[in-house]
């Protein structure tokens, strides 16, 4: 990996990019560009493929067992299956937030200095409790748990815990930031809250977002890429895609046929 | 349908429940049948019979010199002293009793306390003292089964006067037995104790559990995480599984062999009795490690890799602890299935006589069930209430350790399956 | 926030892959030290050193700056706890070697016929080993047929109480009653067997052999019964395996999916109709493997016998006679002083090696059953 010290354009350039389980090809063969410090969406029907080639983005994917991956990533010009990669390294720096909140059961300090811990980010104490702070405020959890530090992260409500761990995903102070269906399981409360949260992090770091609703990729996009069994069948500014999609398969989504 | 098909039905489902409920009852009538008798025959281990006798420490009684050095004062004859002070205490109903009879009512706990005191301070030569003398078994039996009963076949009459009259007098007691928690065992039953026996059961757990941990669960760990799917991995499952069935007194033989005749090392020894207990735990750790991070949803697993955990960062870090509770209950009942485990104990030698409690593993020692087993087999019927005694104990430190596990279990019940 | 990526994960993974390496090597320190100071102080130094000097000489590759030393770092550690693992087949090994190499030099004194075709045994003959002929009686079929009487009684009892009151459970016990009986019943998993031994020993034993000769007195006739009788010894082992039974038969019939239950009870079948048509016969595989591990555990079973049976071999299947098993004559031939090299001594490991490889079949077995019956249910 790279190891410059200048800021890195945190961009993805998918080539001919396939993931499989087994035999089955989840991911057919997709060549994408997702520009730096954007929203791009991810939308399509259940089971479309979305949330794999989320997870091939820092090399999740292969975490699970006969997981493969074929084709080329390139991140900020960097191959990331390229030999001698360690994927554990490309997770240090393209954090990723799952569908269901996934707190550990520490407390809340402990979740979010896990990253700085296990990284070595934080030279001393205060340095430490620095970056749990700025995370916390960041994702607007701040003033709630502040003087609950100490407390069992499972003891926050959905939204709480879903900002939670994407405070914890920032800590580690990734370039970009991948989200698989991230307000699916909260009510439209938090997940006003959490769009809200997503376009403020936009301006420092890449992200990327799996999303099932078309109001929610509109408000928060500003890029969306369509997918059809594996297959990415239309990629541009959702005004594009909502108002002319070119495929008749987002047609039929969008007026509800599929998905 | 007929009516009267259907009252057969009616009558069948009603007997099947009555049978099956039988059975459960049966089962835990077993269980109380087996707690009231320990436990009415194990009270009385806890206390015992003493005489209050004031015990004149005369050179002349005890055919040593007025200034007796210490060296002389070991070969004292304090069973005469004491044998004076009950016929005085009991006078008159002493003066029938002979000498041999007299010997038979006190326990030599008496004697040792003498001559304990005498080492401790030479003064009181020639001064009288006050014990609490301990009675001997039979005394002891005989006050506690049958206090006025006539021909009690292990005392005479004159012998049965004498206690009569020490009672009358006001001499007699029911005490806390003390000894039977400090001491370690003895061929007396009314002096022996759990001390040495409970000392030799702590070492040889905690030595098994200082070695079946660690190796549990790494061996677990591995097993569930890292392990490739392939015929090695599926013997070495299979072979866990089978080794947590395979008896407990095989244990004892390849212990034996191993450890005693290959390797050398000392016999009746905790040491030796803690690894072949830890070879016994080792299957039930790695078992119930493997369920508990079995347990753990996936998400926790996917979250430190997210955050660029490698597969090992993530079970030492989130994975372990949370799996923590799980493991800790497992080890519990493992350990508590080591605290009883007899048999593979007694193969190694761990059935010695032990009167002192052994100071560290590699001293001979015994176990608190081997002594129960011991004690069981003895002849004397005062063993029996003492066996019952240890018995009580052993299932009060089982019970304690059952509710440690329960209330782990209880208190963190995030991650169940 | 800074929102550069270059950040150096080297320090920490150093520091943490440090505090591991401390941790592992402490405890294998211990370990050692363990095992050595149980030989000698001499060894126990010796291990010491070994282990710092191994301890030196990883930390430069394993604890090094790069990615490639933290890979190297972790590749060492699971390859240590894939070692490990491998310890508890070494154990399974040890058991066989141990017991073939010791059987082995039996029947270099005792030919293997003699062994398992004899239907004498009293191995204390053997007082002097000068004696010509000496050597005691080692035949194993009156310790093989005690061993069997014992356990089929003890499973007269264990079975169907257990099995029935695992279905009790399942069928009719409400849950809070449920959960308290399966308290009860893991309390009960865990009394120690030297206690139902004594339980044997002064209450069983006497009762059955007093009821016996008082039930032969209606008839007329006068029997000596000894309180060292199989009945009893069986009749306790059995309630001893009771709550296995009833905990293993448990898990078996909750794993029955629900929908069988359900099914059979929408037909209008009463709950008993439903359990001994449609669930017991689903469960009569997982049922079998229960009660065959069940059957494992009383062969092998000792303190009982040892405390309730007796020490003298007895061809018979008469419930009210005395026999012994082979765990008995195990702790008999093995208690007290005694050489390792005696006959009357190395027949303890020819005993323990049937007694191994009769449980292990029956392990396999029910291992093998197991599966099978979770395979089509879960």
């Amino acid at each position: 990996m790279p190891d410059g010290s200048q800021r890195l354009e945190a961009t993805f350039k998918c080539r001919k990019l396939s993931a499989y389980f087994g035999d089955r090809k989840i991911v057919r063969e997709v060549d994408l560009d997702i520009a730096d410090r954007k929203v791009t969406a991810f939308m399509g029907p259940s089971g479309c493929g979305k949330s794999t080639i989320l997870r091939t983005l820092n090399r999740m994917h292969e975490s699970a067992p006969d997981a493969r991956v074929e084709g080329s990533v390139l991140f900020s010009g960097h191959e990331l299956y390229a030999r001698g990669v360690d994927p554990v390294d490309v997770r240090a720096r393209i954090g990723m937030v799952f569908q269901k909140p996934n707190p550990f059961p520490k407390t809340i300090f402990d979740n979010v200095a896990f990253a700085p811990r296990l990284l070595g980010l934080a030279r001393t104490r205060s340095d430490l409790e620095r970056r749990v702070e700025e995370a916390l405020v960041n994702v607007g959890l701040w003033t709630e748990v502040k003087d609950r530090l100490k407390d069992s992260a499972l003891g926050l409500s959905g939204g709480q815990q879903q900002r939670l761990v994407i405070a914890r995903a920032i800590a580690a102070e990734p370039a970009a930031l991948l989200l698989d269906e991230p307000c699916s399981a909260l009510d439209p409360a938090s997940t006003a809250r959490i769009e809200e949260l997503i376009a403020s992090l936009a301006r420092r770091l890449s992200v990327v977002v799996v999303t099932h609703s078309l109001a929610q990729a509109r408000r928060i996009a500003d890029a969306i890429a369509f997918f059809h069994n594996g297959e990415m069948v239309e990629f541009g500014p959702p005004g594009q895609l909502f108002e002319a999609p070119s495929d008749p398969r987002v047609k039929d989504y969008l007026v509800g046929r599929t998905g | 349908m007929s009516r009267k098909s259907q009252r057969r039905r009616r009558f069948a489902e009603r007997a099947f429940r009555a049978v099956a409920t039988g059975a459960l009852v049966f089962a835990a009538g077993m269980f109380l049948l087996l707690c009231a008798g320990i436990a009415a025959l194990g009270a009385e281990a806890f206390l015992r019979h003493e005489a209050r006798l004031e015990i004149a420490l005369d050179a002349a009684v005890l055919g040593v010199s007025a200034q007796a050095s210490a060296a002389e004062l070991g070969t004292a004859d304090f069973r005469a002293a004491v044998r004076r002070a009950v016929a005085e205490a009991a006078a008159p109903a002493a003066d029938t009793v002979s000498e041999i009879e007299l010997n038979a009512l006190i326990s030599p706990g008496a004697e040792f306390a003498l001559a304990d005191a005498l080492s401790r301070n030479s003064g009181l030569l020639g001064r009288s003292i006050t014990i609490d003398a301990p009675l001997s078994d039979a005394a002891d039996r005989y006050l506690k089964e049958s206090p006025d009963a006539r021909g009690y076949a292990r005392l005479s009459a004159a012998q049965q006067d004498v206690i009569a009259a020490l009672k009358a007098k006001g001499r007699l007691s029911r005490a806390f037995n003390a000894d039977f928690f400090a001491s370690g065992d003895s061929s007396y039953p009314e002096l022996a104790g759990v001390a040495a026996g409970f000392v030799g059961s702590m070492f040889s757990v905690g030595v098994a559990i200082l070695i079946a941990l660690p190796l549990g669960v790494a061996t677990a760990v591995f097993l569930e995480e890292f392990a490739p799917k392939n015929a090695l991995v599926d013997f070495l499952e299979i072979n866990i599984n089978n080794l947590a069935a395979v008896p407990s007194i095989i244990f004892g033989l390849l212990g034996l062999v191993v450890f005693i005749i290959a390797l050398g090392m000392p016999r009746s020894a905790p040491i030796v009795g803690g690894l072949v207990l830890a070879l016994m735990t080792l299957p039930t750790i790695i078992i119930v490690t493997r369920s508990s991070l079995q347990a753990l949803p996936s998400s926790l697993k996917e979250g430190a890799l997210a955050l660029g955990a490698s597969k090992l960062d993530a079970v030492l870090n989130p994975l372990l602890p949370a799996a923590a509770p799980g493991i800790a209950t497992g080890v519990i009942i493992g350990v508590a299935r080591a605290l009883g485990e007899t048999a593979p104990l007694i193969l190694i030698g761990m059935v010695a006589f032990v009167a002192t409690p052994p100071l560290n593993p590699l001293e001979p020692s015994s176990a608190l069930p081997v002594l129960v087993y011991l004690w069981a087999e003895s002849p004397e019927t005062a063993f029996a209430e003492k066996t019952a005694g240890a018995i009580i104990l052993l299932l009060v430190l089982l019970i304690v350790l059952n509710g440690l596990a329960a209330a782990i279990r209880r208190r963190a019940n995030v991650y169940r399956r | 926030m800074s929102a550069g990526v270059a950040i150096d994960l080297r320090a920490a993974r150093y520091r943490i892959r440090h505090r591991v390496l401390i941790g592992a090597l402490a405890a294998t320190a211990c370990l050692a030290a363990l095992l050595a100071a149980g030989l000698d102080a001499a060894s126990a130094g010796a291990a010491a050193v070994l282990l710092s000097v191994l301890a030196a000489a990883l930390s430069g590759p394993l604890l090094g700056p790069g990615p490639e030393s933290r890979q190297r770092f972790e590749a060492t550690a699971i390859g240590v706890m894939g070692g490990l693992s491998a310890l508890s087949a070494l154990v399974t090994f040890g058991i066989v070697i141990a017991l073939f190499f010791e059987s082995a030099r039996f029947f270099s004194l005792t030919p293997i016929g003699d062994f398992l075709g004899g239907t004498v045994w009293s191995p204390q003959m053997a007082i002097r080993a000068d004696q010509v002929g000496a050597a005691g009686a080692f035949g194993v079929l009156p310790l093989v047929t005690g061993t069997l009487l014992i356990t089929i009684i003890a499973m007269l009892v264990a079975g169907p109480i257990g099995v029935l009151s695992a279905i009790y459970l399942n069928a009719y016990a409400n849950p809070a009653r449920r959960d308290a009986y399966k308290v009860a019943l893991e309390l009960l998993a865990g009394v120690p067997t030297v206690v139902y031994g004594f339980f044997a020993l002064l209450m069983v034993g006497p009762f059955f052999a007093g009821a016996a000769q008082g039930i032969a007195r209606l008839f007329g006739a006068e029997i000596a019964v000894s309180a060292q009788n199989a009945l009893a010894a069986g009749f306790v082992m059995g309630v001893m395996i009771i709550p296995f039974v009833s905990s293993l038969a448990d898990d078996v019939v909750s794993a029955i999916p629900a929908s069988l239950r359900e099914g059979g009870l929408a037909l209008g079948a009463t709950k008993s109709e439903t359990y001994l048509g449609i669930i017991l016969p689903a469960a009569a595989p997982g049922l079998i493997a229960a009660l065959m591990l069940a059957v494992s555990r009383a062969i092998g079973e000792t303190m009982i016998v040892v405390m309730a049976a007796s020490r003298t071999a007895n061809l018979t299947f008469n419930p009210l006679e005395r026999v012994t098993t082979m765990t008995v004559q195990i702790v008999a031939l093995l208690t007290g002083d005694q050489e390792f090299d005696s006959p009357k001594t190395l027949a303890a490991f020819a005993l323990g090696l049937v007694l191994f490889f009769a449980t292990l079949a029956l392990n396999l077995a029910a291992l093998f059953a197991a599966r099978r019956f979770r395979l089509r249910y879960e």
